[in-house]
C-alpha cells in the first residue's frame, strides 16, 4: 500500500496535471455556453411539466397547457405534441434493418449478423410501443438537439479529456523512472520490478478520480443552466428523439427502455470502463517503450490507425474488418452519442459499445501482463 | 552550421518521422482524399466546371459583353439541338413535349421521369448543360449588365468551387501541418533538459548560443515540413488540374461567393500557403518553448495538446474560405481581410515567444 500511495502522490504532484485540469474545465464551460440560445426554450419544457406532466397522449397534457399564460413558447409546444405519435408502434425492425443495410452495401454472411440484431430489437421494440415511453415530451422539436448537446457535445468532451489525461498519467507513471534517472536503481531489485503493477494501480485510480471530476464540474454547470434535473424522468426513447444515419432520421433505437437519468448514468458508468482501457492501452506502450513520448506516439499512431481501419475496410467491402475494427477502443469512444441505442450501421451486435469494451479491457488485462512479463525478463541496459 | 545540422538530427528522429509520414497517410484517406475523387462533385457541378473551362479557353480570363454575346449564341445553338433531340424521342412526343423550352422551368410530377431523362447519359446530360449554361448568362446580365450595376470588376471566369474545393483541402493540410510541427518539436527541449545537457553547454560561450540554432532548427524543421507536405499533398492536388484557372480573377460572375480583393486565382492559392506557412512557423516557435521550459515528457505533451488544439482551431477559422463573405471569422467580425488580421500575431507571437524565450535561457542561472 505504501508503494501505491508513493506512486498515487507522484501523480498529483504533476503540476501540469492540475493545469491541464483546469484548461479542460475552461474548454467545456465554452462549450457550455455554445448551447445558449437554445435555453429559453428548455426552461419553458421545464418549467410547465409540473402542470402539463410529461405524457403527450395525456389528456392532462393539451388541458395543462390551457392553464399556462399566452405566450409564443406555449403555442409552440402546443403545436409540436398536437399530434402525439408512438414511433415504436408497429416497427418492423428488420425492415428498418433491411434499409440500413442498404445504406451500407453490406453483403454475405455479415449482411445475415446485421440482420440478426434487427431481429433481436424487435422484442424491445414491441416492449417500449406498449409502455408508451415514445409519448414523452421530453424538449418536444428540440430533444435531439438536447441530447446530442448533452451526451454529443458536453460528455464528449469530458470524457475525451479523461481519456487523455488516463493515457498521459499512465504513461508518466511507467516513464518517470527512466526521466529520473532511478530505473537502474530501481529494476535491479525484486521488488522494483514489481513496482509496475503499483504503478499501473495508481495510474488506473488517478484515471477513474480525474474523470469522475471532469464529469462533475461539468455536469453540475450544465445541469444549472439547462434545467437537467428536471428531464432527467423523460425516456430517451420519446418520440422526438432520433439519430441520424447518413441523412436519414431513425429513432432512437435504445436496448432497455432508459430514462434520462438511467442513461446518463450508463453512460458514465461505460465512459469510466473506457478510462480504465485506455489506461490499460497506455500501460502496453509504456512497458514496452521505456521513451514517454515515443510511447504516446505509439499509442497515439495506433489510435488515429483504429479510426482509420473501419473506414478502410467499408471501402474495400470488407465487412468483417469494419465490423470488428468498430469494437475497438477510439471507434467505441467515437460513437458515444449513440451508446445502447441500435447505433444505424455502426454495429452489428446487441449492446455492442458495453460488450466490446469489457472484451477490450481483457484484451488489454492480457496484453499488460505478457508487456509486464517481458519487462520483467529483459535486461535494463 | 555544424551545431545547427546537429540539432537538426536531434529533431528528425527516425521513429517520430515514420509516425508522421504514418498520420499523414491515414490523415489524407480521412479527410483530404474527398477533395479529390469528388471533383467536381457530381452533377450539375460538373458542366459548370466544364462550362468554366470551355469559356477561358474560348474567351480569356475575362468575358467581354460581345462575349456574352457569342455564349449566348452558343446557348441556342444547344437549345436547339437539344430540341432536335427531344422531338425525336417517343418517350416526349407521347406526352407533347417536343422543346427544351417547354421542359425549362420544371414539368408536372407524372411527367416527372420522362423529364428526368436529359439528366442522364443517354442524353450527354443535356439538361444539366442547358441549365448551366442559361445560369452562367443570367449572372452575367444581373451581375454585370444590368443598368444599375455596370461594373467592371467580376467579369473574371472562374467557378467558385474551386474556392470551396481549394480551402477544404487546404485547411486539412494546414491543419495536419500543425499537428505534424507539434509531434516533431514537442519532445526536443524535453530531451536536452531529461539528458542533463544545459549545465554542461551553457559553461562554455559557444554553448550558451546553442538554444539560438536550437530555435533556428526548430523554424527550419517547421519549413522543411511545409514542403514536404506542399509538395505531396500538393502535387497530388495538382492532378485536379484547376491550375488551369491560375491567371483568371476570383471574382467572378460565376463565383456564388463574394471576395474581397480582386486577386487571380493563383494569387488566391500562394495567400493561403502563406497562411498555412504562418501558422506553422507560429505554432513551431511555440511548441519550441514549451518544450524547453517542460521537465518531463507528459508536461511537454500537456502542454502541447491545448496549443495544438488552439492553432488548429485558428487554422480551421482562417483557411475556410478565406477572403470571402464564407469565411466564419468574417461572419462573426465582418471585417473583409480578417483571416490576415489573425494569422499574422499568430506567426508573430509563437516567433516572438521563441525569441524571447531563448534570450531568457541565456541570461538565466544556471543553478
Amino acid at each position: 500500500m505504501r508503494l501505491f500511495r508513493f506512486e498515487l502522490g507522484k501523480l498529483f504532484r504533476l503540476p501540469m496535471l492540475w493545469g491541464f485540469l483546469a484548461l479542460s474545465l475552461a474548454l467545456n464551460g465554452l462549450f457550455l455556453m455554445t448551447g445558449i440560445h437554445g435555453r429559453p426554450w428548455y426552461t419553458y419544457v421545464a418549467s410547465v411539466l409540473p402542470v402539463t406532466f410529461q405524457r403527450t397522449d395525456d389528456p392532462a397534457f393539451a388541458a395543462g397547457l390551457d392553464t399556462l399564460p399566452a405566450e409564443e413558447f406555449r403555442e409552440v409546444l402546443r403545436a409540436q405534441a398536437a399530434q402525439p405519435r408512438n414511433v415504436f408502434d408497429g416497427m418492423d425492425a428488420a425492415a428498418v434493418g433491411q434499409a440500413q443495410a442498404g445504406l451500407l452495401g453490406v453483403t454475405g454472411k455479415w449482411a445475415d449478423i446485421f440482420a440478426r440484431k434487427y431481429e433481436a430489437y424487435q422484442p424491445v421494440a414491441d416492449e417500449i410501443a406498449a409502455s408508451g415511453d415514445a409519448y414523452d415530451v421530453y424538449a418536444a422539436e428540440a430533444t435531439h438537439d438536447y441530447q446530442v448537446f448533452l451526451i454529443g457535445v458536453i460528455l464528449h468532451a469530458a470524457l475525451t479529456e479523461a481519456l487523455l489525461l488516463a493515457v498521459l498519467l499512465t504513461l508518466y507513471a511507467f516513464g518517470c523512472e527512466e526521466q529520473n534517472h532511478t530505473d537502474l536503481l530501481v529494476f535491479s531489485t525484486r521488488a522494483g520490478r514489481a513496482l509496475n503493477r503499483y504503478k499501473l494501480a495508481a495510474a488506473l485510480c488517478a484515471s477513474l478520480l480525474c474523470c469522475l471530476l471532469l464529469y462533475l464540474l461539468t455536469l453540475v454547470p450544465f445541469a444549472l443552466l439547462y434545467r437537467l434535473r428536471d428531464f432527467l424522468s423523460m425516456h430517451v426513447s420519446s418520440s422526438f428523439n432520433y439519430i441520424l444515419v447518413g441523412v436519414a432520421r431513425f429513432p432512437f433505437m435504445v436496448w432497455k427502455p432508459f430514462r434520462l437519468a438511467g442513461y446518463l448514468g450508463a453512460s458514465l458508468a461505460l465512459g469510466l470502463a473506457l478510462v480504465a482501457v485506455f489506461v490499460l492501452g497506455a500501460a502496453v506502450c509504456g512497458l514496452l517503450l521505456r521513451n514517454t513520448y515515443l510511447a504516446f506516439l505509439l499509442w497515439f499512431t495506433v489510435s488515429v490507425g483504429s479510426l482509420a481501419l473501419p473506414m478502410l475496410c467499408a471501402d474495400a467491402k470488407i465487412w468483417g474488418g469494419y465490423f470488428l475494427g468498430l469494437c475497438l477502443p477510439v471507434p467505441v469512444w467515437l460513437g458515444q452519442q449513440e451508446w445502447f441505442t441500435v447505433q444505424g450501421i455502426s454495429t452489428f451486435l446487441p449492446w455492442q459499445e458495453t460488450v466490446c469494451t469489457f472484451a477490450n479491457l481483457a484484451v488489454f488485462a492480457v496484453l499488460v501482463l505478457l508487456a509486464a512479463r517481458r519487462f520483467r525478463r529483459k535486461d535494463l541496459c | 552550421m555544424r551545431i545547427l545540422y546537429y540539432e537538426l538530427r536531434i529533431i528528425w528522429r527516425l521513429p517520430v518521422v515514420l509516425a508522421i509520414i504514418f498520420l499523414g497517410a491515414v490523415h489524407y484517406f480521412l479527410f483530404l482524399d474527398f477533395e479529390i475523387r469528388f471533383f467536381p462533385n457530381g452533377h450539375p457541378a460538373a458542366e459548370k466546371y466544364a462550362l468554366a473551362q470551355e469559356w477561358t479557353k474560348k474567351y480569356g480570363s475575362t468575358m467581354e459583353p460581345d462575349e456574352y454575346a457569342d455564349a449566348k449564341q452558343n446557348y441556342a445553338a444547344l437549345a436547339a439541338k437539344a430540341d432536335a433531340r427531344i422531338a425525336a424521342d417517343s418517350r416526349f412526343r407521347a406526352h407533347g413535349f417536343s422543346r427544351w423550352e417547354q421542359l425549362r422551368d420544371g414539368v408536372p410530377e407524372e411527367y416527372r421521369d420522362t423529364y428526368d431523362l436529359l439528366f442522364t447519359g443517354e442524353f450527354d446530360f443535356v439538361g444539366y448543360r442547358l441549365q448551366s449554361l442559361s445560369g452562367a448568362l443570367l449572372s452575367y446580365e444581373t451581375q454585370i449588365l444590368h443598368p444599375r450595376v455596370q461594373r467592371e470588376s467580376g467579369r473574371g471566369i472562374f467557378p467558385g468551387q474551386c474556392i470551396d474545393n481549394l480551402s477544404e483541402y487546404l485547411c486539412w493540410t494546414g491543419i495536419f501541418g500543425i499537428v505534424s510541427v507539434t509531434i516533431l518539436l514537442g519532445a526536443c527541449g524535453t530531451r536536452e533538459d531529461l539528458c542533463r545537457m544545459p549545465a554542461m553547454l551553457w559553461s562554455s560561450r559557444a554553448g550558451r548560443h546553442t538554444a539560438w540554432y536550437q530555435l533556428a532548427a526548430a523554424l527550419l524543421s517547421a519549413s522543411i515540413l511545409f514542403a514536404a507536405e506542399l509538395l505531396i499533398f500538393g502535387g497530388i492536388y495538382a492532378r485536379l488540374g484547376t491550375q488551369f484557372f491560375w491567371d483568371s480573377p476570383v471574382q467572378s460572375f460565376l463565383n456564388g461567393s463574394a471576395v474581397w480583393f480582386g486577386l487571380t486565382y493563383g494569387q488566391y492559392v500562394l495567400y493561403c500557403l502563406g497562411f498555412v506557412l504562418a501558422l506553422m512557423l507560429g505554432t513551431a516557435g511555440a511548441v519550441f518553448t514549451l518544450s524547453h521550459s517542460s521537465g518531463n515528457y507528459t508536461s511537454a505533451i500537456m502542454k502541447a495538446l491545448p496549443l495544438a488544439a488552439g492553432m488548429v482551431f485558428a487554422a480551421a477559422s482562417i483557411l475556410m474560405r478565406p477572403f470571402t463573405d464564407g469565411n466564419e471569422l468574417y461572419r462573426h467580425l465582418h471585417i473583409c481581410g480578417v483571416e490576415a488580421v489573425l494569422c499574422g500575431p499568430l506567426l508573430l507571437a509563437g516567433l516572438g515567444i521563441g525569441f524571447l524565450f531563448v534570450r531568457h535561457i541565456q541570461r538565466k542561472e544556471l543553478l
